[in-house]
Order: C-alpha cells, then sequence, then structure tokens
C-alpha cells in the first residue's frame, strides 16, 4: 500500500467497496441505462462466483487484482455528483464562520442590536457551561504557579 | 437578492432599444458606405487629447449582435440566479462585461481597443471566479494569465505603431501598401490567439466552465472569445504571407484538437466551449485565407446559436439537478420539448445544415477554401474537422435527448419558467433569420464559386455521413473501446497540463535556483552585501588609527576637505 492506512476495515466492507467501485466503474463506462444494467448484472455474477471461497489468501489476492485491474481501467472522467467533490457544483456556497461577525464594525453591529445582545448573552452562557463541564484551566493554571 | 426588482428587466430593456438603434444604423451605414467617427478632442498647441468612436457597418453588425445577446442573456440571468445571494455582483460585472465589450468594437484605433481589450480580461476573470469554489480560482487564474499574454502583446505593438505614426487601423486600412514589421503582424496574431483560445492557449476555455451559465453563453461563446477574431479582422493589413499560414496552421490544428476532444468529452457545458473553439478555429481559418469578410460573417452567426446553445444547456442543467455530466442526462426531449426543439436548431446550425444560420457562414468558408486550393492537406483537414463538428453536436443531442434518463429523480425536470424559455425562443428566431437576413446586408453581390460536382457536395456528404456514424457508434456497446484516445483527449491532449503546471514549474524552479544562487547569493555579495563590508571594514580600519578619538577624526576629515579644495582649486 503506498497510503497510509488510518482505519481498519473487516472483510464484509472490502468487498462491498470493491462492488461498489466496480458498480462506479461500470456505470461510468455504459452508454446508456441499459447497458449499465447489464454490466452491473455481470458485475453481481461474478462476485456471486466467489462467494464460496474460504482461502484468505486466495481472497485477498482476488480483492487486490480486482483493485489493481479498476485502477488500470479507470475511467478518463470520473463520475461525481454534482455537489459532491470534484462535481460541477461542489463549493459554490460561501459559508463564513461565527467568528467573522466579531469584526463586524460597531456601527454595523448597530444595525441588528437584539440579535447582537442575544450573540453575546450566548456567548457567556456557553462559557459558563464549558467551564462547568470541564473546568477553568486558565484560573488552575494561575494558583499552581 | 437584487436592490431592483425589476433590475434585470429594465437592463435587458436598454439593451434591446439600444440594438434596435444600433442595428438599423448598421443597416444604414451599410448600404450608404458611410463610416461615422465621433470625435472628442482636448486640448491646445502642445498637448492634444481626443477620443474617437468609430461606427461603421462592422462595428454596428458586431455591436448589434452583442447588445441582442446581452439582452437576452440578462433576462435569462433574471430566473437563473434568482437563487444566488451574490446576484447584484453578477449583474453589475455583466453590465461592466458589455460595456468593455462596446469599447472595444467601436474603437478605431488600438489605443482605445487595450481599454476594451483589458476591460474583457479582467471582467471576465471577476465573472469565472464569481463561485467560490476551488475549481473556479483555478479557471480565473488560468483564464486571466492566458489572456494577460495578450494584453501584453498588445501593448507591446502599441509602442511599435507609435514608431511608425499612426494607431488607427482605419487610416492603414486605406494605404494599398503597407509593409509592416513581421514582428508586429506576428504580436497581433498572438495577442488574437490568446483571446480566441488557439493552440497553445486553449486551455483556458474548457476551464471557463466553471462560471455561470449565463456568463459561459454571454462571454464564453461570443464576445469575449471573438474579441481576437475581430481584431485581426480590423488589423487585416498587418498580415503578411508568413503570419497568414502560421495562422492557417495554427487553426487547422486548434479545429482538430478541439473537435476530437470534444468527442470523448462528459461535461455538458466543456463540449459546448470545445465547439467554440472549433468554430474560432473556423474563423482563424478563414482570416488566414484572406476571406475576412467572410469570418466576420461566421462570427456573427456562430455568436447567436452558440449563446443559444448554451442557454439551453442551463435550462436542462438546471432541471437534471445542476449536474453537468452528460451520463445523467438523457430521453430530455420527452420533459424538454421547447429546449430540445431551440437546441436541435442551434446543432443544425452548428453543424452547417442547408438554410440555416451555420450553413450560410460555414459552407461559404468551405467553398472558398476549396476553391483557393491551398493543398490537398489543408482541404482534408478542413473536411475532417467539418466531420468532427458533425460527430460531436450528434452525440451532444443523442446523450441528451435520444438515449435513456440517467439522472435521479424527475421532480424538477421540466420546462415552466418562461423568463428562461423566453430568452431562448427569441434567440431562436433570430439564429433563424441570422444567416439570410446578415448574408444579404454583407455581401451585396453573390459570390461566385466554380467548384466540381464532389467538391460542391463535399461538406454535405461529410455532413450526412458523419451523422450516420456516430448514430451507429452510440448503438455499440463496447466498453473499453477508444481506451487510450480516450484517456489522451479526455485530459484535451495534455495542453492544459503542458501550459499551466508543466511550465510554471519548471519556470518557477528556474527562477527559484536564479533566486538562491544570483539575487541572494552572488549579487548581494558582490553589490550590496560588498559594498556595506568594504565600508564597514575601511572605517574600522581607519578608526584603528585615530585611537577611537573624535578630535582625530575630525582633524583627518578636516585634512580630507582640505586636500579636496587644494585638487579643486
Amino acid at each position: 500500500m503506498a497510503y497510509l492506512q488510518t482505519e481498519i476495515l473487516g472483510h464484509t466492507q472490502k468487498v462491498c467497496r470493491l462492488y461498489k467501485s466496480a458498480l462506479k466503474h461500470v456505470f461510468e463506462y455504459a452508454p446508456n441505462r441499459a447497458a449499465y444494467r447489464y454490466a452491473a448484472v455481470c458485475v453481481r455474477q461474478k462476485f456471486e462466483e466467489n462467494r464460496h471461497l474460504t482461502d484468505a489468501l486466495k481472497v485477498q489476492t482476488l480483492i487486490e487484482d480486482t483493485k489493481e485491474e479498476l485502477f488500470q481501467k479507470q475511467h478518463s472522467h470520473p463520475f461525481r455528483y454534482a455537489t459532491s467533490p470534484g462535481g460541477s457544483a461542489y463549493g459554490r456556497e460561501l459559508k463564513s464562520p461565527d467568528w467573522v461577525l466579531d469584526l463586524w464594525s460597531p456601527d454595523e453591529k448597530a444595525q441588528y442590536p437584539e440579535y447582537f445582545a442575544r450573540r453575546e448573552e450566548m456567548k457567556k452562557e456557553y462559557t459558563v457551561y464549558w467551564e462547568k463541564k470541564f473546568g477553568n484551566k486558565a484560573e488552575e493554571l494561575h494558583h499552581h504557579h | 437578492m437584487t436592490v431592483d426588482k425589476y433590475l434585470y428587466q429594465k437592463i435587458s430593456f436598454f439593451l434591446i432599444n439600444f440594438m434596435l438603434v444600433i442595428g438599423f444604423t448598421g443597416v444604414f451605414l451599410s448600404l450608404s458606405g458611410v463610416s461615422i467617427f465621433i470625435e472628442w478632442f482636448l486640448g491646445g498647441s502642445s498637448m492634444n487629447f481626443s477620443l474617437i468612436f468609430l461606427f461603421d457597418s462592422i462595428s454596428c453588425f458586431f455591436l448589434s449582435v452583442v447588445l441582442c445577446i446581452s439582452a437576452n442573456v440578462v433576462w435569462y440571468s433574471k430566473s437563473y440566479m434568482a437563487t444566488d445571494p451574490n446576484a447584484n455582483r453578477f449583474i453589475l460585472l455583466v453590465v461592466g462585461f458589455i460595456t468593455s465589450m462596446a469599447i472595444l468594437i467601436i474603437s478605431p484605433n488600438i489605443l482605445s481597443i487595450l481599454l476594451g481589450w483589458d476591460g474583457l480580461g479582467l471582467i471576465s476573470y471577476g465573472l469565472v471566479i464569481y463561485y467560490p469554489s476551488s475549481k473556479s480560482s483555478s479557471a480565473g487564474m488560468i483564464t486571466v494569465l492566458s489572456n494577460r499574454v495578450g494584453d501584453v502583446c498588445i501593448l507591446l505593438s502599441i509602442g511599435w505603431f507609435m514608431s511608425v505614426g499612426d494607431f488607427n487601423f482605419s487610416i492603414w486600412a486605406l494605404l494599398s501598401n503597407t509593409d509592416f514589421s513581421i514582428w508586429v503582424s506576428f504580436l497581433v496574431m498572438l495577442a488574437a490567439m490568446t483571446k480566441s483560445a488557439q493552440i497553445p492557449f486553449s486551455a483556458w476555455l474548457p476551464a471557463a466552465m466553471a462560471a455561470p451559465t449565463p456568463v459561459s453563453a454571454l462571454v464564453h461563446s461570443s464576445t469575449l472569445v471573438t474579441a481576437g477574431v475581430y481584431l485581426l479582422i480590423r488589423f487585416s493589413f498587418i498580415l503578411g504571407e508568413s503570419c497568414s499560414a502560421f495562422l492557417m496552421f495554427i487553426s487547422i490544428m486548434t479545429m482538430f484538437m478541439s473537435g476530437v476532444v470534444a468527442i470523448f468529452e462528459y461535461d455538458f457545458k466543456k463540449i459546448i466551449a470545445l465547439s467554440t473553439l472549433s468554430q474560432l478555429g473556423m474563423m482563424m481559418f478563414a482570416i488566414s485565407l484572406g476571406l475576412f469578410e467572410v469570418a466576420f460573417f461566421h462570427l456573427l452567426t456562430h455568436a447567436l446559436f452558440k449563446a443559444l446553445l448554451f442557454l439551453c444547456a442551463g435550462i436542462l442543467i438546471h432541471g437534471v439537478g445542476n449536474t453537468q455530466d452528460i451520463r445523467s442526462f438523457g430521453s430530455l426531449s420527452l420533459n424538454f420539448p421547447l429546449v430540445t426543439v431551440c437546441m436541435n436548431l442551434a446543432n443544425l446550425s452548428l453543424c452547417g445544415v442547408p438554410f440555416l444560420a451555420g450553413f450560410y457562414s460555414k459552407d461559404l468558408i468551405v467553398e472558398l477554401a476549396c476553391q483557393y486550393s491551398w493543398g490537398i492537406f489543408i482541404l482534408l483537414m478542413m473536411f475532417v474537422c467539418l466531420s468532427l463538428t458533425v460527430l460531436y453536436s450528434v452525440r451532444l443531442t443523442y446523450l441528451s435527448f435520444v438515449s435513456a434518463y440517467g439522472g435521479g429523480s424527475l421532480v424538477s425536470v421540466c420546462e415552466t419558467d418562461y423568463s428562461l424559455l423566453a430568452p431562448v425562443v427569441i434567440l431562436s428566431f433570430t439564429s433563424l433569420m441570422s444567416g439570410p437576413v446578415l448574408s444579404w446586408l454583407s455581401f451585396s453581390c453573390p459570390t461566385l464559386i466554380f467548384l466540381p460536382t464532389f467538391l460542391k457536395w463535399g461538406a454535405l456528404f461529410f455532413v450526412v455521413s458523419s451523422v450516420v456514424i456516430m448514430v451507429s457508434l452510440q448503438r455499440l456497446v463496447y466498453f473499453y473501446m477508444w481506451g487510450t484516445v480516450k484517456k489522451f483527449s479526455g485530459l484535451m491532449w495534455f495542453l492544459p497540463w503542458l501550459t499551466g503546471q508543466w511550465l510554471t514549474l519548471n519556470t518557477l524552479k528556474n527562477a527559484d535556483q536564479f533566486l538562491k544562487i544570483y539575487d541572494q547569493g552572488w549579487l548581494e555579495f558582490y553589490s550590496s552585501k560588498g559594498i556595506s563590508m568594504g565600508a564597514n571594514s575601511m572605517s574600522l580600519f581607519s578608526l584603528k588609527f585615530q585611537h577611537n578619538s573624535l578630535k582625530i577624526h575630525f582633524l583627518v576629515f578636516l585634512v580630507w576637505l582640505f586636500m579636496c579644495l587644494i585638487y579643486i582649486l
């Protein structure tokens, strides 16, 4: 493996992920829905043929070989849903982080007095909740000194 | 949310009225053979500033087409961008773009053309990076940097024009024997190539499809990309034989490359962008043959049906859930009957089907090219590129409207929004009428073309055979067909990588070497640091003799001053 393994996958997970990759692969290549359905059935049949295998080495080799085959035959234009990463409509909404509101100037904040008043109250409530749950580390460090 | 509820309608109405005025003015100027110069003059004896606008048939026709497309696109944007929170920024950029384009069109000299040219480049960057995604920002960067190369070429050519005496192309066009240096011809041609996305500057046009669809319809199909062609048409006197030959080679390569890549592309808007690239190559090809009026005619007709194509694409993309992958389309003719009709009209025009707009302009270029006979290779490549145009157009139509539906939910897959449909219908009628009307206006007498029968029927034969081939190929189900060609074309012949990462990476590596070794190395050692270290060591040396005494220091200074005075006197 050329990448860092960050999760431990069970055998079922590995096979299911491989199956989904294979289906995506045939969808990318299929010229129409009927061709995709036929190819998907063929892929399922191939998986069913090897369902009975119990030899772990054979199974792992089969999985690795299939992964390699999918990699070698990958499509030049992988299919991505529009709002998924890599899709055409991904990242069109810009969500500003909450702390940006603290950088507003006083005259801008004065346009929404109730909202910012409630925001200050909520900040204090959150600080009280945090200190109740986790303690006040700053005070503890101060006392130590 | 826009400031004014009817802002888009007001802008569109103003543009339509302006278009009608300019259009009728253009017809009058064309029939009377008159050009109007409007000049504002400032200054007196030694310093003179003047701002001149040129209204002749070419500028009026082009401006009226641009305004027609702009009016329809603004009207279309009212609904298309309705849910976008930054619609104010969008409409401001679009209006700025239209203004820049108008300045470019009515400018009679290269200085004021530069104003419009730079404005187009800058505003198109703002429009491409409209969405805050990383794809848009990369696309915007490649767009603006490619256009910047053209800006530099125009600036250099301005310097050249300054040396020969006049910036106005209308004055130079009147002279019969203009002998320009090959360098200025090359510079102007290079500027046109960057704007019109010819090889090797083709990477930015498909990438710029990250912009919203109304932007693609206005900017990347009919206005910005045709600015380069317009520049060459205006500066037709500047192209010598060698530049024309080079341009012919580049245009043929661009047509071929874009045609092949479009056949293996899966992004709906990128296919149309590559189609635009192919037609720009056709216009440049016509210019290289010396057919400037025909190239201008094709520019106008192409602008109309390509803008129509993009608007139809926008409705389809909106309908299937903002996805642009053609594998999610299919059988859309059932849900979008009107859009199907309009899009097929545009596609058939593009293919050059008889008596539609594209037939009048494109077929004329093909027949005149056959008549001028530049060689069998050029003719063959031209017909191959014609076939490629038909192949990808038929593929687009087949996968969108004929094949089985490959998308998800069918909830929004319908055409009900009249704000989107009305501009499409208007542009369809305009595109339909533009072919015959513009040919009557542009060419007062019909062009006599004498060709052998097989060459005369050649274009039609290639169109029909390409339709048959592509429809047959679509029915074939072989997954890994054309595997290597597909991968090679899918990456656009590695052109984006070659002109993007590879070029900048190598340049940056070399620049890094220069910085470390020369700028922060030897140059520092010998010039700045060296001089300061030398002065420092000399002053330390003199301090040793002075024993850190201020009196001796001032005495030495007085002695030095005395010696200088003796030397001077």
